[in-house]
């Protein structure tokens, strides 16, 4: 009788043992840029300082992704607020949005924002998406006053020709359950009509606005009049950027990469 | 001197055998019971077929010297099993008969050198373990050959500590509890409402502080949950119910993947004899009542609704095809309810010094109903649902059964004028359960096989489809055109301008005043909208499972007796969804009036403004499931009873495109429960019970989270009048685009939304329910039991959806680990005592009495979130952000302190056939928590609890009484007919049920209560409050303001229906039954 409860309780074991091998970890997701607004803090490399071009601490940048349903390979686009407020002229008064710019050359815009393909639709074993970007490059004419457009908005004002180019290279963004595709970091060579610099862009999701470093604060803080916090990961230890307006990481990409 | 034991009387008989009226032993000559004997074998079949899970147990031992009694050939009869089960006692004399059907049964011992024994009217009921301990009387003592044990067998179940109540046919036949759903008809898992600690949320029914999706629902011992919500998703009526087990907690191994109750429902069987019903029921609407109606206060637009009438119809025929080896059982029954819809047009006045819409004392619109106008519809439903089951014996030891169990549904509303829609909706709902089952013994039944294979089919249309047969993506009618919600505020639009009015309608709708611009009848204003046009949004979910289940059971004599079983769970479960708008867009105009959104449409990007439309969207998140257990009833010397067990589930669940979307590792439950009887009689246990439960989920966040869903939209500057195909057309075309106000968008006109979907934290950790139940149960007189049960329990690491971000970015976590440390853990802690008394149906009546102390509290309702009637499981909004937690642990809405539940029929024979039947409900329970509800910055109204949950009192107790009577004429021994009425709420109380608990519109930012500080006080309301109060609770958008008490809701704790609560309990309802059987 012994030997067949012994039988019964090691069959048991046995079955356990086997059963505790079945884990099977949590699955690498699709590369899912956010898909609003970063915050990228420029770190200049190379470059006059000053000027249109090396003269930037940062500029708010948007991913986006193309990938149709099932399809085992994507694209993104990536564009900085400086190349759009020369595409989207600001300085107008329109009902509705800004003013669209065409580049003669690229009447669909699809060189405007840096494009190219994703390395691979899942992230990396290290929760790494990368991307190999095309420039993004647009080449204006001048616009003479007129009121042909937007007539009820008083027309369009004089504007210069411009050229601007925007390289970005090593493009990469983190992509884990930790930082759902809210880290980006590349080296960016902008270009403007003469001048080039490149910078070295750290950017977080979302793009905060600040003035001081508590509105950056992760944590609510009732003592300072706030209820929520900034909407930022503590991980990022954000400061506030004064030149940039914008809430900036104090921690590195490949820092924030060995978080899990 | 000697004695015969009938479980627990312990009279003793002396050697003359002289029928003691307490016991109630007589002694027949051998030959009057031989043939009784022999006709009970003629009409049940001579071999054995066992289907079912119930045991009768115990041991025999020799009247004389008291030792037990070895190869006893012990044989159970009863019309509820095909054939006889037979078995032999062995060395220490103990008997079992597993594997049987529930029902009563003739317990026949026989053994050279002892007189024949017969034990009549034992009762097992389904899944439970009786004892029924025997002595018998050698040879050599005097008196009659036979002996007949008429005394009451007991009825504790000794076999296990399971709480929870076992609904029989007597139970649903006699007891009014039940009331239809919204097709009208009484299914099965309605039943649940009997048992203890078990009440009713908007889905179904929560067991012991539970939501109604965490439960397991088996149908013929196959899971009929929805694969995609979790709560039921299958309709029976209970006419073709055996019996149900409701089990509120503390179950063994071989149950899992719910934290909340099992609900296991057996369907009828045939037998040897051709037996059968037909049946009618009929609840005319003219002798139901109404509820109080909830009309929104200045809504220019009003729908009432009252019931008309509901019938049912239904046959049921059982019976053999091959005596003695295969039977069949069949039933069929549709169910038509009808409602009718009544609607009524209001007339705003026009003030003619402020410009604006005259209000009432109260601050709401003041309104005039337009007479002449009441439009008035029918909505009808209707249910089919049938059943069939084949029963086939292979051989003595080996049988198999084939259950097909159905039902298809249909809720209509047509269109009928109510609005400027394109046409009406149906539901069409359905539910197909297919079970292979297998029982067999072998190795003279010491091993038992259980198998069974399971198809479950569920095929519904949350929102319904077009009435007019357009089908999803088809491009025609209803489903081919979008719909437009308009909203203009700015210049409100006119009922006129958009329906085809009578003529008197459109006169009270003219401007009351010359210069008048604002509209008497508006279709949209200021929180006042209206869609036009086709059906909207689309669903059309197809969900299966396959589950193979199988037990072995192996029974050993060692130390006592063990009952080893040991069995594998799979299952696969698949969620088909078919999802679109109509017209491949949902429009919706801003609320200047100046432009109309793409506000939803499935669409993908392949370029900044290469927008790729979906006219449908069609995913398939699947999973799969693997359970195996172990466990062991070990009868120590048959006088303890240790029930050990483990179970072992493993889940994966894949997401829309079919890869790995999470995983549950390492469940490991453990049970452990340990009886005593102690009269050893079967008649009393004490118990103790410890397990762990470990939750299976739904598929819905599969789809829901773990998937995303694109969506892509422009904003288009034009005007669509009446037209909502306007939207898709040339006046709302390219030109028409506004652009995006963003400087860095790589679009320049569309909006993407849905690309992202939820990571899932690598540490994540499957989620369990612990709970420790004690109790003890005592026979006290025959029939009567009495019992009291104490429970508690408590969660382990639930999932939800959180945001460490304050809303930015959101992950699937465990709360209070892994990556959302930052956040509580999840609580939801359960306390219960339940004292219950029983009368078993026997002399023609029945009672179950109840009365339940609970105690709910924590931060986690469950899969349900029932403030908001949210069913996300696993993605609710209650831990999305850390700012939503504050004064949220507190008394759960599934707190209520007590319940009480009373149950009770009596049967009268009167005479030459002739019997009546009374049946009678009462139940009661004190009501749920309310707290004070403001709105939160991000997440918007009633999402932030300004002071600690349940502050704000409760509702009130909700009463019911229920009665049913019959009338029954059995015209001959093989034909009956009984006419019956219920009348449920039959004193038609009308306690409110749903309390409207949003206190302010405003943003507030959750207060703490100072030690001793009153909440009416805090807040400056109630009675007491004195001139001048200023509240310390201040607003979340500004916190150096203080909250203005003269914007609190005039609504606050007034009956609501807001979040799929009714705000009142049930009207009274009658109906009248007919039902011939055969």
């Amino acid at each position: 009788m012994k030997t067949q409860i012994s039988f019964a309780f090691l069959t048991s074991a046995l079955v356990g043992g086997l059963l505790s091998s079945c884990y099977v970890a949590q699955p690498a997701f699709e590369c899912s840029p956010a898909t609003t607004t970063f915050a990228g803090k420029y770190t200049l490399v190379t470059g006059t300082e000053g000027g249109a071009c090396a003269g930037l601490a940062g500029e708010n940048f948007r991913i986006q992704k193309y990938q149709a349903p099932g399809a085992t390979s994507a694209t993104v686009a990536v564009l900085a607020s400086g190349m759009g407020a020369v595409t989207r002229v600001k300085n107008l008064d329109v009902t509705g949005g800004p003013f669209i710019r065409i580049d003669p050359t690229d009447p669909n815009y699809t060189k405007e924002s840096a494009r190219g393909p994703l390395a691979g639709i899942a992230a990396d074993t290290n929760g790494v998406c990368s991307a190999t970007l095309a420039p993004g490059e647009q080449t204006y004419p001048a616009i003479q006053q007129h009121t042909k457009d937007f007539p009820k908005d008083g027309g369009v004002k004089d504007l210069p020709a411009t050229h601007i180019k925007y390289e970005w290279k090593n493009f990469r963004f983190l992509n884990s359950a930790r930082f759902p595709g809210t880290v980006v970091n590349a080296t960016l060579e902008i270009t403007r009509d003469t001048c080039t610099a490149t910078y070295n862009v750290d950017g977080i999701w979302p793009a905060i606005g600040c003035e001081t470093d508590e509105d950056c604060n992760p944590n609510a803080n009732l003592d300072a009049g706030r209820v929520q916090g900034s909407g930022l990961s503590l991980d990022y230890a954000p400061k506030c950027d004064t030149d940039f307006g914008e809430c900036v990481p104090t921690v590195s990409f490949d820092t924030l990469s060995k978080l899990k | 001197m000697i004695s015969v034991d009938t479980n627990g009387t312990h009279c003793r008989v002396p050697a003359a055998f002289v029928p003691n009226p307490l016991e109630g032993v007589s002694v027949r000559s051998k030959n009057l019971l031989y043939k009784a004997a022999l006709m009970a074998a003629s009409v049940l079949a001579s071999v054995s077929y066992a289907q079912g899970q119930s045991v009768i147990t115990g041991t025999v031992t020799d009247a004389a010297s008291g030792k037990p009694v070895p190869d006893v050939v012990v044989t159970a009869t009863s019309p509820s099993l095909q054939g006889e089960e037979v078995v032999v006692t062995d060395a220490s004399g103990t008997y079992r008969l597993g594997q049987l059907p529930a029902g009563t049964y003739l317990l026949k011992l026989e053994k050279e050198s002892f007189k024949l024994f017969n034990r009549p009217d034992v009762v097992v009921h389904l899944d439970k373990t009786v004892r029924v301990n025997i002595q018998m009387l050698p040879e050599s003592v005097g008196g009659g050959d036979v002996i007949t044990v008429v005394g009451k067998p007991p009825t504790v179940d000794i076999g296990s500590t399971t709480t929870g109540v076992t609904v029989g046919k007597e139970f649903i036949n006699n007891v009014p509890f039940l009331r239809p759903s919204a097709t009208g008809v009484r299914s099965f898992e309605s039943l649940a409402a009997a048992a203890p600690q078990v009440s009713a949320d908007t889905y179904g029914y929560g067991f012991s502080g539970a939501t109604s999706a965490e439960n397991q629902i088996y149908l013929d011992g196959v899971s009929v949950n929805d694969p995609q919500t979790g709560v039921n998703g299958a309709t029976l009526p209970v006419d073709f119910i055996e019996e149900a087990n409701v089990i509120s907690g503390s179950y063994n191994a071989e149950y899992g993947r719910a934290g909340g109750g099992i609900i296991t429902a057996q369907t009828k069987s045939g037998s040897n004899e051709f037996h059968g019903s037909v049946f009618t029921n009929f609840t005319p609407g003219v002798l139901a009542s109404s509820s109080p109606q909830i009309i929104t206060k200045g809504a220019s637009v009003v729908t009432q609704s009252q019931l008309w009438n509901i019938a049912d119809f239904g046959a049921d025929l059982g019976g053999p095809i091959l005596k003695d080896r295969l039977w069949f059982y069949a039933g069929f029954s549709p169910t038509f309810s009808r409602r009718q819809d009544t609607r009524t047009l209001n007339a705003y006045t026009v003030d003619q010094d402020t410009g604006g819409y005259k209000v009432d004392e109260n601050g709401d619109v003041a309104t005039t109903e337009i007479a002449g106008y009441a439009k008035k519809r029918f909505r009808d439903n209707r249910s089919i649902n049938y059943i069939a089951k084949l029963t086939l014996l292979i051989n003595s030891d080996n049988n198999v059964s084939l259950s097909v169990i159905g039902s298809n549904e249909n809720q209509h509303t047509p269109n009928g004028g109510f609005g400027n829609r394109v046409a009406g909706s149906s539901v069409a709902d359905s539910s197909i359960t297919t079970v292979l089952k297998y029982s067999g013994g072998f190795f003279d039944k010491h091993f038992l096989i259980d198998a069974s294979v399971g198809y479950f089919r569920q095929t519904s249309q949350p929102n319904g489809l077009p009435d007019d047969g357009s089908q999803i993506a088809s491009g025609q009618g209803s489903a081919g055109t979008p719909a437009v919600i308009l909203r203009n505020a700015k210049n409100p639009i006119s009922l006129t301008d958009i329906e085809d009015l009578p003529a008197n309608v459109q006169a009270a709708c003219a401007p009351e005043h010359p210069g008048d611009t604002l509209p008497r009848c508006p279709a949209t204003a200021t929180g006042i909208t209206y869609t036009l046009g086709g059906f909207g949004f689309l669903q059309q979910n197809t969900m299966d499972r396959v589950q193979a289940r199988g037990s072995l059971t192996y029974l050993l004599s060692a130390a006592g007796h063990h009952v080893f079983k040991g069995g594998i769970d799979y299952e696969y479960d698949r969620y088909n969804v078919l999802k679109a708008y109509s017209g491949g867009v949902l429009g919706r105009q801003a609320t200047n009036g100046a432009s109309i959104a793409d506000y939803r449409a499935y669409a993908f990007l392949t370029g900044p403004d290469e927008v790729n439309r979906q006219l449908s969207v069609n995913v398939t998140p699947t999973t799969n499931q693997f359970g195996a257990y172990l466990q062991d009833s070990w009868s120590i010397f048959d006088r303890v009873t240790l029930n050990a067990g483990v179970r072992y589930d493993t889940q994966q669940l894949y997401d829309a495109t079919g890869k790995l979307g999470m995983a549950l590792n390492n469940m490991w439950s453990p049970r452990i429960g340990v009886i005593f009887d102690p009269t050893q009689q079967g008649r009393s246990k004490i118990y103790a019970n410890f397990a762990r439960y470990y939750q299976a989920m739904p598929l819905n966040i599969a789809d829901r989270a773990l998937s995303g869903e694109n969506q892509a939209s422009f904003t288009r500057r034009c005007d669509i009048g009446r037209d909502p195909n306007a939207i898709n057309g040339p006046a709302c075309d390219q030109s028409t685009y506004a652009p995006t106000t963003s400087l860095n968008a790589p679009s320049r006109f569309a909006t993407v939304t849905g690309q992202g979907r939820s990571p899932v934290d690598p540490n994540l950790q499957a989620q369990a329910k612990d709970e420790i139940v004690l109790g003890g149960e005592y026979e006290v007189v025959s029939d009567l039991r009495i019992g009291v049960t104490y429970t508690k329990s408590w969660v382990q690491n639930i999932i939800e959806d959180m945001s460490n971000d304050e809303g930015a970015t959101y992950f699937i976590g465990n709360p209070g680990y892994g990556l959302a440390t930052a956040f509580p853990k999840a609580t939801r802690d359960y306390d219960a005592v339940t004292v219950m008394a029983t009368k078993v149906m026997a002399d023609g009546w029945f009672a179950q009495l109840s009365y339940t102390w609970s105690y709910l509290r924590g931060n986690w309702a469950g899969f349900v979130r029932p403030e908001t009637g949210q069913l996300d499981p696993g993605s609710n909004s209650t831990f999305d952000l850390k700012s939503l937690l504050a004064n949220q642990t507190g008394p759960l809405p599934g707190d209520r302190t007590h319940y009480i539940k009373g149950f009770a029929s009596k049967q009268f024979v009167i005479s030459g056939g002739l019997s009546l039947l009374l049946g009678l409900t009462y139940t009661a329970s004190s009501g749920t928590p309310l707290s004070y509800l403001g709105s939160h910055p991000v997440y918007g109204p009633g999402e932030a609890y300004i002071l600690p949950r349940g502050s704000a009192g409760r509702t009130p107790w909700v009463h019911e009484i229920s009665v049913k009577g019959g009338v029954g004429y059995q015209i001959n021994k093989d034909y009956g007919i009984q006419f019956s009425v219920d009348v449920l709420n039959l004193m038609n109380f009308a306690a409110a049920t749903a309390l409207d608990e949003n206190l302010t519109q405003e943003n507030v930012l959750p207060y703490t209560l100072a030690a001793g500080q009153n909440p009416q006080e805090a807040l400056c309301i109630g009675g007491n409050v004195k001139p001048g109060c200023t509240t310390p609770v201040v607003r979340s958008d500004d916190i150096t303001t203080n909250l203005d008490p003269s914007q609190y809701s005039k609504n606050f704790k007034q009956p609501t229906n807001t979040s799929g609560i009714p705000a009142y309990q049930s009207p009274r309802q009658v109906r009248f039954g007919i039902k011939f059987t055969f």
